[in-house]
């Protein structure tokens, strides 16, 4: 809703004051993984630094240094800065939970869907694509629609992970790197059931592909695991499993627990290489400098109101400074006036 | 002459001081309740009244309601004196908003001060409030959606004792909890009821955005004001509801105005609320 305003804003660019110049906003990534294990949400600060450092290592080398990378500990905070017209993309991990659930209201759902369709790159873990945490956002910008979550393979060696293997069901330019097949700790993974037999479900609107998928443990060989997607002008990448957690719950003090996925190449690979495409249109060329154009024209227009607030009240105390200094003076000098009265009545007259 | 001189003086120096001192409102009603959702009988009114001793410009009474968060480890038994900022790094919720809005030239917006708490004596809260931002930015449907507000309660040790987030809002869950609500400005008085038909104005449609009730306008002598009513029980509450919104030991309910933007101290409350149901 608030994207939809980014052209009115460009027109009214003129309108902008200093502090919004466009060279001082900077095209913005968000990185907010609340794979807790408590509700309401958590949010896990260690593995969100990891994957913002992992962003930050990869959009660097594409795009250079003008790109920042924000790490979002708020799940309200994360929403609504979808919405700003400066942050191009976001890496997001939801934990889906048994029983668990989670609380996004319907105007949150259709700010989302429609921030991603002006123009946002996104890569969704897990919870983003289960149906009954994120309704419409499974569907429409996170394309899995899962509606049910399967444990992996339990591994006991050379640490206690539990697994799936996920196969390369097509190569695009995510995935031409990446290894036809690799296992990573997936301690469940999203699907859609019933399972299709041939092919994939797949959204009405918008370009989806499936480019791994992997087999679950009650027998089902072939649930996308990993789905590239364009809409509009957003695109996203959302990976069915990497959900971050043990069946011990000492997840928040195992501080490597996360590299059992993040210290395997090929996810790191996929990660990184997801989110360089998905926000690649705004990242680079022409389109990263009117955006952030419009971004200044946005705020300005917005935030203006209230710096005239502010100064008007700085007017304010100032008249009224100003009015006590010359009650003060007038006061003054009818004091000595008085003075002056009363001395020449009592000492000289008298 | 000379304690001539200082007779005037005194008296001219104590008279100019009470004038400049002339508040710009006459405080008529500032009330809210130490708890709620109690089983006993207990006042459910937050209310406040002003009348205009000038003609204003604009006045506004700006309501904000925080519901009580965790310590993060390490805050509690530390004295924190003058860290404001220190403490506040320690909320992702609050560095978040500071570090973004600061990026895009905003930080100047964000209000940080430090009050005493109406009902508590010695403690004092450091409130950190964007809720001007958020009315700015966001379109008023979304008034209901997001934490605007963040504060902690700091006793006479200087010992954190308490965090409080919240939202821009006349009342938590406002739609559920009140059972109504009358905004009176120069002996017009409006009345928003939880379930208003047809002409009547409802709670959860007509109130103003963003808990900022605002007048323009204001002629020396009008009376304006804003009272709630809050239920008694809390029925009908959804679950997803309760639990963001209601479910919390406390709550910090605030109310602040701004005559021609200027905070006035006196007709401002910060009050902390026990949520009686949620300690049985």
């Amino acid at each position: 809703m608030v994207r939809g305003l980014v052209v009115t804003s460009a027109l009214l660019a003129f309108l902008v004051i200093p502090q919004f110049a466009a060279g001082g906003i900077a095209p913005v990534i968000l990185v907010g993984c609340f794979d807790g294990q408590a509700y309401p949400l958590s949010y896990m600060a260690n593995y969100t630094q990891e994957v913002a450092k992992l962003v930050q290592e990869y959009t660097r080398e594409r795009y250079g240094e003008s790109i920042q990378v924000a790490a979002i500990g708020d799940w309200s905070f994360l929403l609504d800065a979808l919405t700003f017209p400066n942050v191009i993309g976001a890496v997001i991990a939801l934990n889906v939970r048994e029983g668990g659930e989670l609380y996004l209201s319907e105007l949150r759902m259709e700010e989302v869907v429609s921030s991603f369709e002006g123009g946002l790159g996104l890569v969704g873990i897990q919870g983003l694509g289960y149906s009954p945490y994120c309704g419409r956002l499974s569907r429409e910008v996170f394309p899995l629609d899962a509606n049910l979550s399967a444990p992996g393979r339990l591994i006991r060696v050379p640490v206690t992970t539990i697994r799936h293997t996920h196969q390369r069901a097509t190569i695009n330019l995510i995935n031409q790197d990446a290894p036809d097949q690799f296992d990573a700790a997936d301690g469940a993974l999203v699907y859609r059931k019933p399972v299709a037999g041939g092919g994939w479900w797949a959204p009405e609107e918008g370009n989806m592909t499936v480019l791994y998928v992997c087999k679950t443990v009650s027998g089902y060989d072939n649930v996308p695991s990993i789905v590239a997607y364009e809409n509009k002008e957003g695109r996203s990448v959302t990976f069915a499993g990497l959900k971050h957690t043990d069946g011990s719950g000492k997840y928040e003090k195992d501080l490597n627990y996360y590299n059992h996925s993040l210290g395997i190449p090929a996810v790191r690979e996929l990660l990184g290489e997801s989110l360089v495409w998905a926000v690649q249109p705004f990242a680079e060329g022409d389109g990263v400098e009117a955006r952030m154009e419009a971004s200044s024209g946005f705020f300005a227009e917005k935030l203006e109101p209230l710096f005239e607030k502010m100064k008007m009240a700085e007017k304010a105390e100032a008249r009224l400074k100003a009015r006590v200094t010359a009650r003060m003076l007038l006061l003054s000098g009818a004091s000595v006036v008085a003075v002056l009265a009363i001395a020449y009545i009592g000492f000289v007259r008298g | 002459m000379v304690a001539i001189l200082l007779v005037v003086s005194t008296a001219l120096t104590v008279g100019n001081s009470i004038l400049s001192k002339r508040p710009s409102l006459d405080l008529l009603v500032l009330e809210g309740p130490d708890s709620l959702f109690v089983s006993v009988q207990r006042p459910r009114t937050v209310s406040v009244a002003v009348r205009a001793e000038r003609d204003l410009d604009n006045l506004e009474f700006r309501f904000r309601c925080l519901l009580q968060g965790a310590l993060p480890p390490g805050v509690a038994g530390r004295v924190w004196r003058n860290a404001t900022s220190e403490l506040l790094s320690l909320y992702p919720a609050v560095q978040n908003r500071l570090e973004y809005f600061s990026g895009v030239g905003a930080e100047d917006l964000v209000i940080i001060r430090e009050v005493p708490l109406t009902n508590r004596e010695n403690q004092r809260l450091v409130l950190v409030d964007f809720g001007e931002i958020y009315s700015a930015i966001f379109p008023s449907e979304q008034d209901n959606e997001s934490l605007t507000t963040f504060a902690l309660i700091v006793n006479a040790s200087g010992y954190v004792v308490g965090y409080y987030e919240g939202y821009s809002e006349l009342f938590t869950a406002k739609e559920y909890l009140l059972e109504l609500a009358r905004i009176e400005v120069g002996g017009d008085v409006k009345e928003y009821l939880p379930l208003a038909s047809g002409s009547g104005l409802s709670i959860e449609r007509d109130l103003p955005p963003f808990g900022n009730v605002s007048f323009s306008e204001v002629r020396k002598g009008d009376v304006l004001g804003v009272t709630l009513v809050v239920k008694q029980r809390l029925i009908d509450v959804p679950k997803a509801t309760y639990e963001t919104r209601v479910a919390t030991p406390s709550f910090v309910e605030i109310v602040e105005t701004f005559a021609d933007e200027e905070l006035v101290k006196e007709a401002s409350a910060y009050w902390v609320v026990l949520n009686g149901r949620t300690e049985e």
